[in-house]
Formats: structure tokens, C-alpha cells, sequence
């Protein structure tokens, strides 16, 4: 049987479809009705060209791998796993290096878009790596109630990310999250490059309007944490309306942006993953 | 213990020793991206999908997670 998935939420899916798969066994077992094993399956099944899968689904959305569910699905996207690590590697030289690289502008530009083209392009639209202020309450939710690492194996480049974020931040502070790796921040670069090359009018803030609004975002964070206590859920649920309402406010505003398209754009793209920053330093650098 | 074959919407059939789901409903989560980026009506499709499926089948996410798979 093959059943739609859930677009943007594809690993919650598969973890349902494996709680409903076990619990409909264990009714069943409960009643005593006999449950089929692999090799005892009585109707043969026949597969016309048409049913023939394109490509074979991997073994963990079968449900029936004894090993972690996270284990799977670090083997099954080892290769973005891979890409992404050696993308921080190089991040990291380039960090190691600014000195060097500041001296060689134009060398430091290429390498600049590049980088952010690959963030917005890999880590933002393909693996949908965005890291979301929704994360750091899920793990501060988990401290207080219960901890488990598995929860957080789940995804692994969000993993991986959060990893080398908390690393850095304690390095270079959170612009290097912000200005290299944030798909969010990415596109919102590119944009503003590509307005300033297509002389696309500018306006900008005044600065007791931008300084107020920056404050605003604690003020909304706190708000989140506060929900977030309650539970994670409806934190979600309010992060996300705030975002409804504030993808202008909040990416523009806040990050002295002010292109009309940015916030729908990014709101389109990135709805399922919350694009709400708490820091946007890197603007300011 | 009701013997007959059933014929389900789905065309199959299947009878009550099969330990057919006749239906879901979700009746609480705590999953985040669940609330955020999925409509309500996304999750009831996708449990709705389990009707007539057995507890013998092996149910596996269609290749790809947009519908009409």
C-alpha cells in the first residue's frame, strides 16, 4: 500500500505512518488475529509495470527496522550529511582566513556569493536545514521535561547546524550563523544585491523606527517562551501566526531590509519551517 | 465473526480477520512543524489514507511527499 506523504513535513509523516502500522498490529495481536509474516504472505502480489516503483523506498518508511529510526535516516541522507560538513569545513578556513581574504576583495566577494547561493540553494530549499527559533524552545522544553537525544537525531543536518552554531557562537558570535549559514539571510543578501544591481529604489528605516522594532523581537520572543512552558505545540501555532502577520516587520524591518517581495518570498518558501530570527546582526555589520 | 469478503472503496478485499482500519482520528500532538506549516485539513487527509488498509499491509509513504501519488 502507498499513501501519500504530507509536503513539508515529510519525517512527521513517516513517523505516524509507523505509530499507526504498530498499533493497528498490536490490536489486532490482541484479538488474536493472526498476523501474516514476510515470508507466509498468502496472496501473492502482482506488480504490473504501472505499481512498479520509479525509485525503491528506502527501508525506514517501512516502519520495520529494529535499529533507531534515527539511525536510518542518518544513513539514508548521509551524502547531505557529508556535503554539509565539508560546506562548515571551508566555512570555518574562511573564518580562520578573513585577514588574508579581506586583503583580496574580489576574491572575498566570489567566495562570499557563492557561499551564500550554496546556503539558500542547499541548506535553505533542498534539505530545508532552516533553523527556527521553534528548535531552541523544543530543546529548552526537553531539558525541563524529559531529554532524549533521539528526538533530536531526527533531522540530522538541523543537528549538525545547531552544532556548529553553538560552537561558533561562542567563537565569532551568532554573525556566523546569520551572515553565512541562515538560508533566510541568504536570500535576503542576494535580493539586495540583485535590487542594488537592477537600481531598484532603496528605503530605509529611520533609525528610532528600526531601533524601537528591534527590541520588539525580545519582547516577542520572551512572549514565546512563555507559551513554550505550556507547551511546544501551541508555541508553534502562535510563532507561526506572528510570522503570518510580521514577515515584513520582522525580516524587513528588523533587518533594515525593505524590498515589498522579501517577506512573501521567503514566507512562501519557508512557511513550514518558521522563518523567524532572533538575531540580525549580520545586517549590521 | 463475520466471514464474508468485503469489497472497500479501495477495491480490495478484505474480511474481519484481517483487522481492517476502518477509520482515524486524531485526538491530540505535540509535534511543532504539525502545527506550523501543516493545515489542518493536510493531517486529516493523510490519516483518511488508512481507511481499509490491514494490519498485514505494509503501508510505505509515496516517493515523493506531494498528493496524488
Amino acid at each position: 500500500m502507498t499513501i501519500d506523504g504530507i509536503t513539508g513535513a515529510s519525517i512527521a509523516a513517516i513517523v505516524m505512518n509507523a505509530t499507526v502500522m504498530k498499533a493497528v498490529k498490536k490490536v489486532a495481536e490482541s484479538r488474536g488475529i493472526p498476523l501474516q509474516t514476510e515470508g507466509a504472505r498468502i496472496t501473492p502480489q502482482t506488480i504490473t509495470p504501472v505499481q512498479v516503483p520509479a525509485k525503491q523506498a528506502p527501508v525506514w518508511w517501512l516502519g520495520e527496522t529494529t535499529e533507531p529510526f534515527w539511525a536510518s535516516v542518518w544513513r539514508e541522507r548521509f551524502w547531505q550529511v557529508v556535503v554539509l560538513c565539508s560546506a562548515l569545513g571551508i566555512l570555518v578556513f574562511i573564518l580562520l582566513f578573513q585577514d588574508w581574504l579581506t586583503r583580496r576583495p574580489k576574491l572575498l566577494k566570489l567566495i562570499r556569493n557563492g557561499y551564500l547561493l550554496f546556503t539558500l540553494f542547499f541548506i535553505g530549499w533542498y534539505t530545508l536545514a532552516q533553523l527556527s527559533i521553534i528548535h531552541v524552545l523544543t530543546v529548552i522544553n526537553a531539558i525541563t521535561h524529559q531529554f532524549t537525544w533521539q528526538a533530536f537525531l531526527v533531522d540530522p543536518l538541523i543537528f549538525i547546524l545547531w552544532g556548529f552554531v553553538a560552537l561558533t557562537l561562542l567563537l565569532w558570535g551568532c554573525g556566523v550563523y546569520c551572515g553565512w549559514l541562515c538560508p533566510f539571510g541568504a536570500l535576503q543578501e542576494l535580493i539586495h544585491k540583485l535590487a542594488q544591481r537592477l537600481k531598484i529604489p532603496d528605503y530605509q528605516f529611520p533609525d528610532v523606527v528600526h531601533e524601537r522594532l528591534t527590541a520588539l523581537k525580545y519582547v516577542i520572543f520572551v512572549a514565546l517562551f512563555g507559551l513554550s512552558l505550556q507547551t511546544i505545540g501551541y508555541a508553534a501555532r502562535v510563532a507561526d501566526d506572528v510570522i503570518m502577520f510580521l514577515p515584513q516587520c520582522a525580516c524587513r524591518v528588523l533587518g533594515r531590509m525593505s524590498r515589498d517581495f522579501v517577506g512573501g518570498i521567503q514566507h512562501f518558501f519557508f512557511q513550514a519551517h518558521m522563518p523567524f530570527q532572533v538575531c540580525d546582526q549580520f545586517l549590521e555589520q | 465473526m463475520i466471514p464474508t469478503p468485503l469489497l472497500t472503496s479501495s477495491g480490495r478485499c478484505v474480511r474481519y480477520s484481517d483487522a481492517w482500519i476502518t477509520g482515524l482520528d486524531i485526538t491530540e500532538h505535540s509535534e511543532p512543524i504539525l502545527d506550523a506549516g501543516v493545515s489542518e485539513l493536510d493531517l486529516k487527509y493523510f490519516i483518511y489514507q488508512y481507511r481499509d488498509i490491514t494490519a498485514q499491509d505494509r503501508v510505505k509513504l509515496g516517493g515523493q511527499s506531494e498528493r496524488g501519488m
